[in-house]
């Protein structure tokens, strides 16, 4: 079994949806974003484009921060998820350098949004050890009931899929297999050269880039391809 | 940076000296210093043999170490990193090289700060290793002539006492590996288990060197001897592939780790004040260009990031 996220391109509109319920299902400080999205420019104006590429913990088949942990805080699950133990996570921040992707995080103390607490963050701070290294757990937690990942069930644009790498039958497998029938798109991996074996898969967009040109103002790709 | 390349230089160094002093050894020249090791195999090899040999898996050693350290430098993205870095200055750079190196790696500050306990067997283990290769070294190049040295000698005293409390630290570190399943990561724990049965062997085989040299089976010395080179050989090839790799590898992380953090607090980058993620600004950078080589293998543009959170 290999849990995965896969990011169909085509498909994201760079709403940052994903980055917001992160944030509310994990409860992340201030700054601290589980769930990213690039937002990025290509060209000259008035020839401009714009891609989107969101970004998350990749969970490495050879994960660089599980070998570069000195304390064995990090550990690969049977799933394939990678997971950074709090408990025995030293803060020494080995991880966060050897991670290639810069997805892991650790901040000396944490910082929130109101002077107040809400309830909500009363209920964040007290799941959170300050100093310890974090990132993104596919919310494991929510897995093991049953659930999807909180960014693939906030997704407006349905771009993210979760599911079975290595069972054909699964979701993401099926859509991989449509994709490949129906578009011809094969999916990628960031970084590829670093044989580092990422989980988190990408689909490049149909016609080469899910953009906004700026000289005709009209989305082009995404909701054509919708 | 600097610092793999230091390490670089003085292994590089101290193979040189071995392998120009099993050529001279060799070849002994008129008037040339005498160099070379101690290591007497007696009837496996000759002194000058035993150097070669060691001048020659200390460059295969070196070697897989390069290649490894050359991996963890594409990992880090460190070359990335470089103009970002130029803005710390060159002050900064070494203190912050000096405190990773010193205070965070060989004081174990980094562990201390989290638990005594798991200090003190780390300490037990990496001061003990230190000293028996630093009496080893001692004895093996700088008194060449006396060897081999009478066992009061006070680097040998060293040693055994290095030795020892290795044996008792790696005792500690077995235990918690069987006892512990925390610390099967699913991942590097044969590399642990590796590297903890190859030290607890070759320091058990160099107490047994000991036995035997200055104890009662005199004859089974060179025997035991060359088993225990072996076993130190090993050690050394197997350096990328077990836990060993560690030793290395952590204090190269921890010297990124400060320097990116440096980075964030000198807020010399407007971009960098508040990086949760200390050295994330220029792998981003470095995922927006696989993008855009994904989506554009023409290259025809360039891609810049707009913003990201």
């Amino acid at each position: 079994m290999r849990l995965a996220l896969l990011v169909d391109l085509q498909r994201c509109l760079g709403c940052d949806t994903c980055t917001l319920a992160c944030k509310q299902e994990n409860g992340t400080p201030r700054d601290v974003f589980f769930a990213r999205v690039l937002n990025m420019e290509t060209g000259t104006f008035p020839k401009v484009k714009r891609s989107y590429l969101p970004v998350l913990c990749n969970h490495c088949a050879d994960a660089p921060c599980l070998r570069a942990c000195p304390n064995k805080a990090i550990f690969r699950r049977s799933d394939g998820i990678v997971l950074i133990d709090q408990d025995r996570c030293n803060g020494t921040g080995a991880c966060v350098s050897a991670c290639p992707y810069g997805n892991i995080f650790l901040t000396p103390s944490d910082e929130w949004y109101f002077p107040a607490d809400s309830p909500y963050e009363h209920y964040a701070k007290a799941r959170l050890e300050p100093g310890k290294a974090r990132k993104c757990t596919y919310c494991a937690h929510r897995l093991d009931q049953g659930l999807e990942p909180a960014c693939v069930v906030a997704c407006p644009g349905e771009a993210r899929i979760f599911g079975d790498l290595e069972d054909p039958e699964s979701k993401l497998s099926q859509y991989l297999r449509t994709q490949q029938e129906r578009t011809g798109r094969e999916p990628f991996r960031l970084l590829e050269e670093l044989a580092t074996d990422p989980s988190t898969r990408y689909l490049r967009p149909v016609n080469g880039t899910a953009t906004t040109d700026a000289s005709s103002g009209n989305l082009s790709g995404t909701r054509a391809a919708r | 940076m600097i610092w793999p390349i230091l390490a670089t230089i003085v292994t590089i160094g101290v193979l040189f000296f071995i392998l120009a002093s099993a050529l001279v050894s060799a070849t002994p020249l008129h008037g040339a210093p005498t160099l070379g090791t101690a290591i007497n195999l007696g009837q496996w090899a000759k002194p000058e043999r035993v150097d070669l040999s060691a001048a020659i898996i200390g460059l295969i050693a070196l070697a897989f170490v390069l290649r490894f350290f050359g991996r963890w430098l594409r990992l880090s993205g460190l070359a990335l990193e470089r103009d970002y870095l130029r803005t710390l200055g060159g002050r900064r750079i070494l203190r912050d090289i000096v405190r990773a190196l010193l205070g965070d790696s060989l004081a174990l500050a980094s562990v201390l700060k989290r638990s005594k306990k798991r200090w003190l067997v780390h300490s037990l283990v990496l001061y003990g290793f230190l000293l028996m290769t630093l009496s080893t070294s001692l004895a093996a190049l700088l008194n060449y002539a006396d060897a081999p040295h009478g066992f009061w000698w006070p680097p040998r005293i060293a040693g055994n006492l290095g030795g020892l409390s290795t044996l008792i630290g790696l005792s500690i570190m077995a235990w918690r590996l069987w006892r512990d399943p925390y610390e099967n990561n699913g991942k590097t724990y044969r590399a642990d288990l590796a590297f903890v049965i190859l030290l607890y062997l070759t320091t058990l085989m160099g107490f047994a060197t000991e036995y035997t040299m200055y104890g009662l089976n005199v004859p089974l010395a060179h025997d035991v001897f060359l088993l225990h080179m072996l076993l130190v050989s090993l050690l050394f090839l197997t350096f990328p592939f077990t836990r060993f790799s560690h030793s290395l590898l952590t204090p190269f992380l921890l010297i990124i780790t400060r320097l990116n953090r440096s980075l964030v607090n000198s807020r010399n980058i407007p971009a960098f004040a508040e990086e949760p993620a200390p050295g994330r600004h220029h792998k981003t950078e470095r995922l927006a260009a696989d993008l855009q080589k994904q989506l554009d293998p023409q290259r025809t543009s360039h891609a810049g990031i707009r913003y990201f959170p």
